[in-house]
């Protein structure tokens, strides 16, 4: 690879970066022309603001840009340096917290948590089957006692039929 | 003093009071540790019960639930990079880097030392100075001054937690675009709200803040593989000696009147009084790269500058009868159903009642420093357990802190992508302490800019004309060329090799 290919390959996370910057910053300005003068409280409008907050991050980009070129080079990464399996596991940890948060108002705070924690505790090392199902079910019965049952915090019930019931007569049990 | 005496004897000498004093104490501390959960809950859910109760021991309920809830989230902020509350946030940026670096046993005693000396400056203060400060305060500082000391503030927001200005101000200026959203404060027009009505109310603040601090460290940490994960951080239970106090003496100072100052400015808290403290600290330090990696002065002049808030935020109330919070809002509403009016005549009315108050509030924070000493020798072997074990832990407390406030799933959405988005920011050496600065400014600087441009007709001059405007003004203008040229003289290295960010 020539020198100047070097170069430029370097700055490709400059640019990139650079680019979704003066993305956001185009698409803040531009949405605001949806609501630009409706305002006839204060004369500057109600687009004032996001757009000078705009302006502000499309000018540091291009101002991170400009000096990011003259700045020293950067020593080459190695891409088959990543870990590809610490990619897999926060990729996994991602999967699970989304996957989490799509069950957990559907199947209800109570069915779906000791599979959310045991699914962390597994990824975040431990491998012994016993820990990991104490560990779950302790980590729930202690959240379950100390914000639903002492706090009386509503949490999520579910909606699916079967697991609802199932849910609200774990709580009628706990005597809520 | 004899008031003061009088205040003591009324309060402590009754068992009722001792009750409701411990009681109002613990609940603060607990209340304000959990993420989403804070003192202002508590105090909602016992609002109707205090009917029952003696007016002084009402207001006396409310006010040591204030001074123990603010203190309360910064132990969870300096262990597990989880604020408690809102004002407790500037508190993890070096608190859990010094927590890391196996200093939470120092992170902790100077928080609960400067927690309570800021906030006793605050209750003697309180005491000596209610009536003439409520006055001048609320003639000298409109929305005008307000808006200036946020333009000030945004200036120093740039550099907190950053390898370079530049990309301090560019995470300044997401959050300000972030803070956007929703409806403006002018008219109520709804902005970037794509037709969904949950966006209309705008981000909320306690899931973005969730997911940039904990669901983001979180990730940061399964990033460790084997070895570095099954490792503990260094426990270490050491108290920060005396001579490190008065090393800082200068920080704690500045801290209590910049924490005092925005206490009795009514909108602006302990919230803000504490990140202005942190900016400060970072501006006149002549190391200031060494905050957000585990600087003490930066969890000292957090947790100072938010303690000093909550005498200061007694003053407008009881003087003028202006709420400056949620909190005292609570207490105002606790006047009320026992039918007093606080305001000018209340010191002639119901002095005895004001005087408890007082008591009451120096005793907290005094209790706060003997709970906090213990809490450094117990509270710290909580890092003895195995990550395994914590993670989940932390990101159910964030879950539920998410989903409490407005019992939304859709708040647990904002949170878990914040923190994937803050994960991810942080890679490319974002600042989330700049960030939070940015949508906390954003949303108390556009109100202040909407109220402050009719006040002075639109015309820069006529604002810049205002004394205390002018001064916060230039002082920003010389801190950003200082900046400048402070980042020409640093060498600039491309983003590829950076590291993430606080």
């Amino acid at each position: 690879m020539t020198d100047g290919k070097h170069r430029w390959a370097g700055k490709i996370p400059l640019i990139a970066e650079t680019l979704v910057l003066l993305g956001i910053a185009a698409l803040a300005w531009g949405l605001s022309h949806e609501f630009a003068g409706r305002d006839m409280l204060f004369r500057w409008g109600p687009e004032f603001w996001p757009r000078l907050a705009a302006g502000l991050l499309a000018t540091l980009a291009v101002a991170q840009l400009v000096l990011g070129f003259g700045a020293a080079d950067a020593a080459p990464t190695d891409p088959t340096a990543v870990d590809m399996r610490i990619v897999v596991r926060v990729g996994a940890i991602v999967a699970v917290l989304l996957g989490y948060a799509f069950m957990l108002p559907r199947a209800g705070f109570i069915t779906v948590t000791p599979f959310f924690v045991a699914g962390m505790i597994l990824l975040f090392g431990m491998r012994k089957p016993g820990r990991i199902l104490i560990g779950a079910a302790a980590i729930h019965a202690v959240f379950v006692l100390v914000f639903r049952v002492a706090l009386g915090l509503p949490l999520p019930q579910g909606t699916w039929p079967a697991l609802r019931s199932f849910n609200i007569a774990v709580e009628t049990a706990l005597g809520l | 003093m004899e008031s003061l005496a009088g205040g003591f004897a009324a309060a402590f000498l009754d068992p009722v009071g001792l009750g409701i004093f411990a009681l109002a104490l613990l609940g603060g501390l607990v209340f304000g540790a959990i993420p989403g959960i804070n003192a202002i809950t508590l105090a909602a859910i016992v609002l109707p019960f205090t009917a029952y109760l003696q007016p002084a021991h009402a207001i006396m309920l409310f006010g040591v639930m204030y001074v123990s809830g603010v203190y309360g989230g910064a132990v969870t902020a300096i262990l597990f990079n989880i604020p408690g509350s809102e004002n407790n946030a500037p508190t993890a940026f070096d608190g859990y880097p010094m927590t890391q670096n196996g200093q939470a046993g120092r992170a902790i005693g100077a928080a609960v030392t400067c927690s309570a000396l800021g906030g006793i400056a605050s209750a003697i203060l309180m005491m000596i100075a209610t009536e003439p400060l409520a006055a001048w305060a609320v003639r000298a500082f409109g929305p005008p001054e307000i808006l200036a000391l946020v333009i000030f503030g945004l200036s120093v927001a740039g550099t907190v937690g950053a390898r370079s200005a530049l990309k301090g101000w560019l995470s300044v200026s997401l959050g300000l675009l972030i803070a956007t959203i929703g409806t403006s404060p002018g008219g109520g027009i709804p902005r970037y709200n794509f037709g969904s009505m949950y966006l209309m109310g705008g981000i909320q603040f306690v899931p973005v803040l969730l997911g940039v601090f904990a669901v983001s460290e979180v990730l940061a940490q399964g990033q460790k593989s084997g070895a570095a994960l099954a490792a503990h951080p260094k426990v270490a239970i050491d108290f920060p000696r005396l001579v490190e106090f008065w090393r800082l003496r200068v920080a704690m100072l500045r801290s209590v009147v910049i924490g005092f100052f925005a206490g009795l400015l009514p909108g602006i808290g302990a919230t803000l009084a504490a990140f202005l403290s942190y900016s400060e600290a970072v501006r006149w330090s002549r190391t200031p790269e060494r905050f957000g990696k585990g600087e003490l002065e930066g969890v000292v002049s957090s947790e100072t500058a938010n303690n000093a808030a909550t005498g200061a935020a007694m003053i407008p109330l009881l003087a003028l009868g202006i709420p400056g919070g949620a909190m005292t809002a609570m207490m105002l509403a606790a006047f009320q159903i026992h039918g007093i009016d606080p305001g000018p005549a209340l010191f002639r009315t119901s002095a005895d009642l004001v005087w408890v108050v007082f008591a009451a509030m120096l005793a907290a924070n005094c209790a706060i420093f003997l709970l906090g000493w213990l809490e450094t020798k117990t509270v710290v072997h909580l890092l003895r357990i195995p990550f395994w074990l914590l993670a989940p832990t932390i990101l159910l407390l964030a879950t539920i802190g998410a989903y409490a406030g407005r019992n939304l799933m859709l708040d647990v959405w904002v949170m878990y992508i914040a923190g994937i988005l803050g994960f991810l920011l942080r890679r490319s050496g974002f600042s989330m302490a700049g960030i939070v600065l940015g949508v906390i400014l954003g949303k108390v600087g556009e109100q202040a800019l909407v109220k402050a441009m009719p006040i002075v007709r639109y015309d820069i001059m006529t604002f810049l004309q205002r004394p205390i405007c002018l001064v916060l003004v230039a002082a920003a203008a010389v801190f950003v060329a200082m900046s400048i040229v402070r980042s020409f003289h640093r060498p600039v290295v491309a983003p590829s090799t950076r590291k993430a960010g606080p």
